[in-house]
C-alpha cells in the first residue's frame, strides 16, 4: 500500500510537471501581422516587350513604420495582378490582346533609388495571358514560394525600397498592335510580418 | 516576486494590451492603441481574442476545490496552484465579419486565397485564425465591376492578424488565502494585483464550499465519502479598459482512502463577462463630426481648445481613409463585450495530504481541456475534536 501511494503521489507530480512544462506561453508574445502593399505600374506610350515599374517605400506604410523596429521575420506570401485600363495604338480589341507571358521582378534598392546588386527576384508569372481574363478581376493570385518569399524578407529587412518590375512579353498572333497608349494595372502584395 | 507577476499577466495580456509597446493608457485609464488595430473591428478584435479570455476566466474558476470533507473547525491556511489549457481547433478559428459591401458583385470583386485554392466573392463572414490560432487569410478586392469609384474604400485589399500557433496555454497563477469555518464551510480569497504600465490590474475572487452530505445522511462515516457545494464569484479589472467578472456554482464529491490519499471530482456551470474599451490614436469624438456622424465639421467649428486634437484627428483619418471597416476610416473605439466559450466543467483529481501540506493535480473536460496543480498548506486549525494539524 504503501509503495502504491508513492506511485501515486510521484505521477501526481510527473504529470504536473509534464502538463504545465508544455505550455507555449513564450509564443504568446508574438505578434505576426500580416500588411498589404500595393503598386500600380503605368506602361504608357511604349511597345512589348518592354517593362514597366513602380517604385515602393515601406515607410509608407504605417503597420511598417509602426513595428520595423521589432521586425524579426518577414515574408512576402502572394500577390494579386489585374488589368485596370490598357488601350493599343490602333483601338485593338481587348478580347484579342493576348500577351505571350508576363513576369514579375522585385528589386530592391537603396534610399536613393540605386539598385543592389545581386538583388533582383523573380517573384511570378502568367504565361498566354489573355489580357479580358485580367481586366478587372480579382482571380489572379501567385503565391510566392517560401524559400523565395524568406530570401526576399532577409534583405525588406535590410532595406525597405525596392521596385516592382512587370515585364510583358510581345503579343500572341501576327500583324498585332504592339504599340500600347498605357497599361494601367495594379498589384497588392501581402507580407507577413512577425514582431517580438 | 513582482517582477515573476508581472511577466505573467503581461504573458497572458501580451496580445491584447501589448501588440506593441506602442500602446499606453491615456489620461482617462482608456488604452490607446496605434495602427496595428486598424485590421480589427471590435466584433472581429471580440472573435479574435475570445479563446483568451476563455483561458483567463477558466483559470480564474479553477482550483476552486479539492477535497469536499472540511473539518469541524476554524483554520488558515495558503494554496498556490498552476493550471494549464489545451486549445481544442474549435477555438483556433473564429468568424471574421467582413465590411458590408464585400460579396456584392454588383459593386465589387474580390477572392481570397485560401488553403493554395482562390476562392471568389466571399461576403459576411470568412474563417479566420483567433490568437491562437494560425496563418490568416488575405481577401484581395479589385475594380468596381459596375460603376463607383476605384478609390473607394470599399475596394480596398484587407489583411487579417495572424494567430500565434499556440495548442497550450498557461493561465493566471493562483494564490489563495484559505479560511476553515466549524460549520463545515471553507472560504477562499485569491488576489492579484499587479502594474500594468501605470494603471493597476486588480483580480479579486471569493469562493466558498459548503460540505453536505452530512446534513442527508448520505454517507456513511466509515465510508470516508464527502459532497459539497461550491460557489465564487471574482472580478478583474484594468483602469477603464477592461471590467471582467466572473461565477461559478458546482457540487464536488470526494473519497478518501486512508493515508491522507484522496480523490475528488466535480460538475461546475460558470460564465465570464464584461467589457473590453480601447481607443484609437487619435480617435473618434462625435464633436468632430456633423449630425450624420460621417462629415468633419470644418476646423473654424471647432472650439480654440480642441484644435490640435482635432487636427490630430483629421491627420490620422488620412491613414485609414481608405480602410473597408467603417468603424476603423473613423476611427472609433475598439469596444467589446468579453465572453468565454467555457458554460460547465467537469473535473476529476487527486489529492495527497501530509501534515500540513496537501498536494493536488485535477484535470477537467470544459471548453479547452485544462490541467490544474498546486500545493495547499494549513498552517493552523483549532477548535476541532479531531486531531489539529498545527
Amino acid at each position: 500500500m504503501k509503495n502504491l501511494k508513492s506511485l501515486l503521489v510521484a505521477l501526481l507530480v510527473a504529470a504536473g510537471i509534464i502538463g504545465f512544462s508544455s505550455c507555449d506561453v513564450t509564443n504568446i508574445s508574438d505578434v505576426v501581422l500580416q500588411m498589404t502593399v500595393d503598386f500600380d505600374p503605368i506602361f504608357e506610350d511604349k511597345m512589348v516587350p518592354d517593362s514597366s515599374i513602380d517604385l515602393t517605400d515601406l515607410n509608407d506604410y504605417e503597420t511598417y513604420r509602426d513595428n520595423k523596429e521589432d521586425i524579426e521575420d518577414a515574408q512576402i506570401l502572394h500577390f494579386n495582378y489585374r488589368i485596370d485600363e490598357i488601350k493599343t495604338e490602333n483601338n485593338m480589341d481587348i478580347d484579342s490582346i493576348v500577351f505571350e507571358s508576363v513576369n514579375f521582378y522585385m528589386i530592391l534598392t537603396t534610399a536613393n533609388g540605386d539598385r543592389i546588386p545581386g538583388q533582383r527576384y523573380k517573384l511570378g508569372e502568367f504565361k498566354n495571358l489573355h489580357v479580358s481574363d485580367y481586366y478587372k478581376t480579382a482571380k489572379h493570385i501567385i503565391e510566392v514560394p517560401s524559400e523565395l518569399g524568406n530570401l526576399i524578407s532577409e534583405q525588406i529587412k535590410s532595406t525597405p525600397y525596392f521596385v516592382f518590375v512587370t515585364e510583358y512579353s510581345g503579343l500572341v498572333g501576327e500583324n498585332v498592335d504592339n504599340r500600347f497608349d498605357y497599361i494601367k494595372s495594379h498589384m497588392d502584395m501581402v507580407l507577413r510580418i512577425k514582431t517580438k | 516576486m513582482k517582477k515573476i507577476i508581472q511577466l505573467l499577466i503581461g504573458i497572458t495580456f501580451a496580445s491584447t494590451l501589448s501588440f506593441t509597446a506602442k500602446a499606453e493608457f491615456n489620461k482617462d485609464g482608456v488604452l490607446e492603441v496605434p495602427g496595428d488595430f486598424n485590421l480589427f473591428t471590435s466584433k472581429n478584435l471580440q472573435g479574435y481574442t475570445k479563446p483568451l479570455f476563455t483561458t483567463i476566466g477558466q483559470g480564474a474558476q479553477s482550483n476552486l476545490f479539492t477535497v469536499a470533507s472540511y473539518d469541524e473547525s476554524y483554520s488558515i491556511g495558503m494554496d498556490f496552484s498552476l493550471s494549464s489549457t489545451l486549445i481544442p481547433g474549435s477555438q483556433q478559428v473564429y468568424d471574421a465579419v467582413l465590411p458590408a459591401a464585400f460579396g456584392d458583385t454588383n459593386r465589387m470583386d474580390n477572392a481570397a486565397y485560401l488553403n493554395g485554392k482562390i476562392v471568389r466573392n466571399v461576403g459576411g463572414t470568412i474563417e479566420q485564425p483567433t490568437i491562437y490560432g494560425g496563418a490568416s487569410n488575405a481577401i484581395y478586392v479589385v475594380a468596381p465591376v459596375k460603376g463607383g469609384d476605384p478609390a473607394d474604400s470599399i475596394y480596398k485589399t484587407i489583411a487579417f492578424n495572424e494567430g500565434t500557433n499556440i495548442t497550450t496555454m498557461a493561465s493566471l497563477p493562483a494564490f489563495q488565502l484559505v479560511f476553515g469555518l466549524p460549520t463545515r464551510t471553507e472560504l477562499r480569497f485569491r488576489y492579484l494585483g499587479a502594474p500594468v504600465d501605470d494603471q493597476m490590474y486588480s483580480h479579486l475572487a471569493i469562493s466558498a464550499n459548503q460540505q453536505l452530505d452530512h446534513w442527508m445522511d448520505l454517507f456513511d462515516e466509515s465510508d470516508n465519502m464527502a459532497l459539497a457545494l461550491n460557489v465564487s464569484y471574482q472580478f478583474m479589472t484594468l483602469a477603464k479598459t477592461i471590467d471582467m467578472n466572473s461565477w461559478a456554482v458546482g457540487l464536488h464529491f470526494s473519497k478518501g482512502f486512508g493515508d491522507g490519499l484522496s480523490v475528488y471530482g466535480g460538475l461546475q456551470v460558470e460564465d465570464l463577462s464584461g467589457t473590453f474599451n480601447m481607443v484609437r490614436q487619435n480617435g473618434y469624438n462625435a464633436d468632430y463630426y456633423e449630425v450624420d456622424g460621417k462629415t468633419l465639421k470644418s476646423a473654424s467649428a471647432i472650439p480654440k481648445e480642441q484644435q490640435l486634437n482635432y487636427q490630430a484627428h483629421v491627420a490620422a483619418r488620412k491613414d485609414v481613409e481608405t480602410n473597408p471597416f467603417e468603424e476603423v476610416r473613423y476611427l472609433k473605439p475598439l469596444t467589446f463585450d468579453i465572453e468565454s466559450f467555457t458554460s460547465w466543467r467537469f473535473t476529476v483529481g487527486g489529492a495527497y495530504e501530509y501534515g500540513i501540506m496537501e498536494l493536488h493535480l485535477d484535470m477537467g473536460y470544459a471548453s479547452q481541456m485544462f490541467l490544474n496543480g498546486g500545493i495547499r498548506l494549513r498552517f493552523k486549525e483549532w477548535g476541532n475534536s479531531s486531531a489539529s494539524a498545527e
